[in-house]
């Protein structure tokens, strides 16, 4: 039962993201930035001198987020799949 | 003679375990000054737990408890985005000014965002090597 349930969370999740990319995404244009951020004087306002650091938890911390929320996902995964077994 | 029965593996891990849990509580602290951070200290923690559990042949607290640590990393990470979201419109928003002179707190919310990485890496890393290893018993208990 259980087992079915994550199947049809995990298929709609997939469903609304196809959805998503097919009929929201096709018309993007895709911009290229000739800057990049300073990024040293963005450690500075933040008083932190990893720079390594300053990009991860700073402009790209939705990335790190999401990167995060894929290892809880591998940790899901691997019970549902030794559950099936 | 298996390699788990060596003497000086028991003794150097047991004696190595509280300075890299230590180490790895200063790699989370000061990451926002110094090379390091939460990933790395949490693969760190995991790690020694991993290792320990595969050569003492016994668990360091069950599953229910890194399950928990995972979860508050999480947490903190979801209520600071929701956070910045209320306060700001964008995702931790004014947290970010939270500054101080304190090195290891010179920036407050990386310290945070640190720490939220740490808990969530450390257990699932844990989590992720048990079922590993418990999966292989299965298969040779087959």
């Amino acid at each position: 039962m259980r087992t079915r349930i994550f199947n049809i969370v995990v298929a709609v999740f997939l469903g609304i993201a196809a959805v998503y990319v097919v009929l929201y995404l096709r018309d993007v244009e895709l911009v290229f930035h000739d800057y990049t951020p300073d990024i040293v004087t963005i450690a500075r306002e933040l008083n932190v001198r990893n720079l390594v650091s300053t990009i991860y938890l700073g402009p790209r911390v939705y990335d790190t987020f999401l990167e995060v929320t894929v290892v809880i996902l591998s940790v899901f995964g691997m019970k549902h799949v030794r559950g099936q077994r | 003679m298996d390699i788990r029965d060596s003497t000086i593996l028991h003794v150097t891990l047991s004696k190595l375990f509280p300075f890299v849990v230590m180490f790895s509580f200063y790699v989370f602290s000061y990451g926002a000054n110094y090379p390091g951070g939460g990933f790395q200290a949490g693969v760190m923690f995991g790690t020694i737990i991993v290792v320990i559990e595969m050569v003492f042949e016994q668990r360091v607290y069950g599953d229910h408890l890194y399950s928990i640590i995972e979860f508050f990393g999480v947490l903190i990470l979801a209520v600071g985005l929701v956070a910045g979201f209320l306060m700001t419109g964008y995702g931790f928003g004014d947290l970010y000014r939270l500054v101080s002179r304190v090195h290891v707190f010179s920036n407050v919310l990386f310290w945070i965002l640190n720490l939220a990485i740490y808990l969530e890496v450390a257990g699932s890393i844990i989590l992720i090597f048990r079922n590993f290893l418990e999966w292989g018993d299965e298969d040779t208990d087959l």
